[in-house]
């Protein structure tokens, strides 16, 4: 990585700053090595080691430099870190420099210095407004969409895990707030004092805002004694909290925040590896306080967007925060009195102050008279036209501006950078966020909150509040002492005026990160994309990962122009979160891997571990998928266990299946509705097939429903079903049959099921000691059991679904592993062994039995998979039943169940489509589709079940399924392939 | 993300509770006398308010019963709730309001 440190400028200051300078660290940005200062920015440690091009920009590759020293940066992002710790899409102006950290420029190759891709800015006529839709209409944009995406890259995601936690917090507290600038210092007091619970989130490493670098004086100390001395008597409030590197990212209803915070972002990446590198915080706060100050705009004139070019208050912040200057020739270009400060403070710090260009025909205010006395030159009326400087800023060039007309006649000056001003925008994020509306206010040429529909409140700045001492009173319950300053007002100053046709047809720039130009802007208006909301998408301005923070308000004012509109009727598009880009890993949090969706255990897991189970997801459960013996793969594993099935008996854990306990005097008349069959006839102890149907009449879940007593019933459900069908019982007796005398319990991971499937099931249990009597006399198919076995108290349900002879053994879930270790023991001479999930699928196939979701969709009814004739016979209402009256469901072409023998050896691919009558090859009309199928074993051919239009009167028929390899055929037959009279399983 | 106060609980996020569609609707019974134009109705042609719209809400995640809720779907400002067999008339009146 390393080549060399690089000295070729100093930028650093000689002056008092907030880095220590007797902590040098190293960095590396794009492969080179500098050094840099513990304190530093890596932004502010680039500025001192002179490197001018940090990026390039998204459309042109266009060389672009650090334009800010804040959040709001749209031209020096960078990614930060190496596989698999790489962070892509950072801010170099918020990230913190530590010792050998890494950082690249995202949308360059190779490097931002120098850039292959650079001559793509001679191509700037096919990428204007709207060049989505326009260029890369052929062959499509399919064709051209990688391409795109790999010039327009931001940053490159680590292929690795990542190594590191995050976590979520979830908090509450009376008063949030949103910003620790002097705003929100003196809000945290004052409510502090009240003894109320206050949180105060600061996006910074330090609080103090704009106090951080602004050269004032407070009480007769400086700035950063008072914020010392604010933070000093916050600390000592017990109630008070401050949290700093977070940012209130989110604000949503009722008052309920979001908070992203950077706990090691600022650390190498091994260091403190136990802490999370970010906390999400889920917040309800009582009342919401806004202080989050301002940015400053820039201005729009021809190639404003070169290396060198920046915001006039970022000036400053580098040079009295981190004692660094980005040159030492410097122009400012202004509206308003703010950038004056830049002038002063610069000048104090010895760059040289060039010029000033004021748009203003005649400013009088005490920072311009100040920097007059310095015998700095304004050129008021004046504004910047253009610039200079393939790879950074060489010269910039003035005209004279009257009556909106721009003097033909340009000055040109050399300097290394330019400070502009367009004036300050309040953030009104997260109070636009809250669903309060905003106003143009006239007199700071700002969008300001209007009105309020959550109790929160915007403070200071953020509130259009901008003048320190005006803050002040505006917040603090007692004054201070402070410099009052006559001030100019701010004018209003867009966009060049267009009477030169050189300039009408530049480039001005009005969105940097997404390369939205003012001729862009133009354009989109003369197409009539003039709703702000279709405008914004059409150029995408403001859309890019900084969300328009520098170039909204400018493009809507330019938009207005265009349109002859004021821009409180253009309006703004909605705010919407996140306030700055939240990472991925904080969002997701604890929930990754196996905790994304924690799968429930069986209660015999741990038996099931030690004896070879293959495990998969199955609705959530971690169940035995089938059990692996040295030797066999896959297939033959599940073929043993059918085969053992069969011709003995296998042991299934059958805990997951739904369980609900329906009790009371109207249980019966209750659980008439669930189900298309008839519930109330059932007799004691015996047990019924049921399908349940939604009001649309499609069939949702199944399962066998038992009579334990007159008032008292069991119903089965699918195992993925079990929670949603209790759901959905309890909300129908809530809402609709309130009146009726029912108590529904969902015990399904309460109980435990052992089901014993095969012809030697019954051998096995008399083995144990039971008191029931299993006899086919007594205990027939269909029927259920309450008794001891083994000493514990059991309900038996004669039942099978793989159809042979099958006991499932309900017991409390405490007793499940001792009873499945007793009865795996007691079967050892009955050649009992364990099988999973797929065997009985294949069994359950063969049997020609439905699995709810696999063999049936959203539109299958009763009528499709065989039960149409008992639904419609069933005499008392039911959910679904008037649907099953419908015309749809009474056609007589319905794709209803079938058996598919497969012509050949191989099974047919479930998911494969049925060609409709006389054709033979894809594409064609389809009849159908293959739901289940398999190997089968047992039958020596492959089964099938699928879904054929008018399948009952087609059987025999040899109809034609189209696959991904080509066309099979098969034979139509029942669904039921094995033991279609029912003897085994009624033996 | 909604607070909102059960009748049971109080006041709870809306991460506890589930939405249940349009409350007082009326389910058309017997079948065999429902036309398939009030079926369809009942079914399908539901209101898609904007503005002041009740609804039913159950707190799934918490004591599982369900209420109605008068909500204004544009705010997402809770005008009142009400507990379920409450008309919308009496809750107006009632002191049930969130």
């Amino acid at each position: 990585m390393a080549r060399k440190i690089e000295h070729i400028y100093n930028l650093r200051l000689d002056v008092a700053s907030q880095v220590n300078l007797d902590k040098p660290i190293s960095f590396s940005f794009d492969g080179r090595v500098y050094s840099g200062y513990e304190g530093d920015s890596l932004a502010s440690a680039l500025i001192a080691n002179g490197v001018r091009i940090v990026g390039r920009s998204f459309k042109y590759h266009r060389p672009r430099g650090i334009m800010s020293a804040g959040v709001e940066e749209a031209n020096a992002i960078v990614q930060i870190g190496e596989e698999p710790y790489r962070q892509p899409n950072m801010l170099a102006t918020k990230v913190e420099l530590y010792d050998g950290l890494v950082a690249r420029s995202v949308n360059a190759w190779p490097n931002a210095a120098f850039d292959l891709f650079a001559p793509l800015g001679f191509a700037k006529p096919f990428f204007v407004a709207g060049f989505y839709y326009k260029v890369f209409k052929w062959p499509s944009w399919q064709f051209w969409s990688p391409m795109v995406r790999r010039l327009a890259g931001l940053g490159t995601v680590p292929k690795q895990p990542d190594p590191d936690d995050y976590d979520y917090h979830h908090a509450h507290t009376e008063i949030l707030i949103a910003g620790a600038g002097v705003a929100g210092l003196l809000a945290a007091l004052k409510h502090g004092k009240s003894g109320r619970k206050v949180l105060l989130v600061e996006q910074d490493k330090d609080l103090g805002g704009a106090l951080l670098f602004e050269k004032c004086e407070i009480d007769g100390m400086s700035a950063l004694d008072k914020v010392a001395e604010m933070e000093a008597a916050l600390e000592a409030m017990d109630n008070v909290t401050i949290v700093k590197r977070a940012t209130v990212t989110g604000y949503y209803d009722d008052n309920f925040i979001t908070i992203s915070e950077r706990l090691r972002n600022h650390l190498p990446p091994h260091v403190d590896a136990h802490i999370p590198r970010e906390r999400f915080w889920h917040l309800r706060a009582g009342q919401v306080i806004v202080a989050t100050g301002a940015i400053e705009r820039p201005l729009v004139f021809a190639n404003n967007d070169r290396p060198g070019i920046m915001l006039a208050s970022a000036l400053r912040q580098y040079a009295n925060r981190f004692g660094v200057t980005a040159g030492k020739r410097i122009f400012i270009a202004t509206n308003n009195d703010d950038a004056y400060r830049t002038a002063l403070d610069m000048h104090a710090v010895g760059a040289h102050i060039v010029g000033i260009a004021d748009v203003r025909p005649n400013p009088q205010g005490d920072l311009v008279n100040a920097v007059r006395a310095l015998g700095i030159t304004v050129y008021d009326g004046h504004a910047v036209v253009n610039t200079s400087g393939a790879r950074g800023l060489k010269s910039i060039s003035i005209s004279k501006i009257e009556n909106n007309v721009l003097d033909e006649r340009q000055r040109a000056f050399n300097c290394d950078v330019l400070g502009t001003s367009g004036g300050w925008s309040p953030v009104v994020h997260l109070h636009s966020q809250s669903g309060g509306k905003l106003r143009f206010n006239e007199e700071v040429q700002a969008f300001v909150p209007r009105e309020y529909v959550q109790q929160n409140v915007c403070i200071g700045a953020a509130n259009g509040v901008f003048e320190l001492v005006d803050i002040y009173s505006e917040v603090s319950e007692k004054a201070a002492r402070l410099q009052k300053l006559k001030t100019e007002p701010i004018q209003a100053f867009w966009d060049l005026p267009k009477n030169i046709k050189k300039i009408k047809n530049s480039k001005r720039w009005v969105d940097l990160l997404h390369d939205v130009t003012a001729s862009d802007v133009a354009l989109a208006a003369r197409e009539n994309y003039i709703s702000v909301e279709h405008f914004k998408r059409y150029t995408t301005t403001g859309m890019a990962m900084d969300q328009g923070k520098t170039s909204n308000v400018n493009a809507l004012a330019i938009l207005g122009q265009e349109t002859d509109r004021k821009i409180q009727q253009v309006g703004t598009t909605k705010f919407r979160p996140p306030y700055s880009p939240v990472s991925m890993g904080a969002m997701a949090a604890r929930s990754t891997g196996a905790l994304f969706s924690p799968l429930r255990n069986l209660p015999m897991h741990v038996w099931h571990v030690e004896n070879g189970a293959k495990f998969e997801d199955y609705g959530g459960w971690n169940r035995p998928a089938y059990y692996a013996r040295s030797g066999e793969n896959e297939e033959q594993a599940i073929e043993r266990e059918i085969h053992n099935v069969r011709h003995h008996v296998g042991i299934l854990d059958y805990s997951p299946l739904g369980k609900v306990m329906v009790q009371g005097p109207d249980a019966a008349a209750f659980l008439d509705y669930f189900y298309c069959n008839n519930v109330s006839n059932l007799k004691l102890n015996r047990a019924r097939y049921g399908l349940m149907l939604n009001e649309d009449g499609n069939v949702i879940d199944d399962g066998v429903f038992t009579r334990l007593a007159d008032d008292e019933f069991m119903a089965t459900t699918t195992s993925g079903g079990a929670a949603r069908f209790a759901a959905s019982m309890e909300e129908w007796r809530q809402c609709e049959w309130p009146h009726m005398d029912v108590v529904i319990t969902n015990i399904t991971t309460g109980w435990g099921c052992i089901s014993l499937q095969g012809p030697k099931a019954r051998d096995v249990l008399l083995k144990l000691d039971i008191d029931i009597d299993l006899s086919g006399e007594e205990f027939s198919h269909m029927s259920m059991r309450s008794g001891k076995l083994a000493g514990v108290d059991v309900k038996i349900l004669r039942t099978s679904f793989t159809g042979e002879l099958g006991f499932e053994i309900y017991m409390p879930r405490s007793y499940a592993n001792a009873m499945w270790e007793l009865i795996v023991n007691a079967g050892q001479e009955f050649k009992l062994a364990p099988f999973g999930l797929e065997a009985l699928m294949v069994m359950r196939t063969e049997k020609g039995f439905i699995h709810i979701g696999v063999d049936t969709d959203s539109s299958t009814i009763p009528d499709d998979v065989g039960f149409g004739a008992p639904a419609r016979k069933k005499v008392v209402d039911y959910i679904g039943k008037r649907s099953l009256f419908r015309p749809a469901s009474l056609r007589s072409d319905r794709e209803v169940l079938v058996g598919l023998k497969a012509v050949g050896d191989a099974p047919l691919r479930a998911g494969s489509i049925i060609l409709a009558k006389g054709h033979k090859k894809a594409p064609a009309p389809m009849d159908g589709r293959v739901t289940s199928s398999y190997s089968s074993p047992t039958m020596g051919h492959p089964v099938a079940l699928g879904v054929l239009k008018n399948g009952q009167s087609r059987m025999g028929e040899i109809i034609k399924i189209y696959d991904l390899d080509g066309v099979r055929e098969a034979e139509v037959v029942a669904p039921c392939f094995y033991d279609p009279e029912g003897k085994r399983l009624n033996g | 993300m909604m607070n909102i106060k059960c009748p049971y609980c109080g006041n709870r996020s809306e991460a506890e509770y589930s939405f249940g569609g349009p409350a007082h609707l009326v389910r058309p019974i017997p079948a065999a006398e429902v036309s398939d134009e009030e079926w369809v109705d009942y079914l399908f042609m539901l209101d898609n308010v904007k503005g002041v719209s009740a609804e039913r809400w159950c707190h799934s995640h918490g004591c599982g019963q369900w209420f109605n809720m008068l909500r204004n779907t544009v705010t997402h400002e809770i005008l009142t709730i009400y507990k379920m067999g409450e008309s919308l008339e009496s809750a107006k009146g009632g002191e049930n309001g969130a």
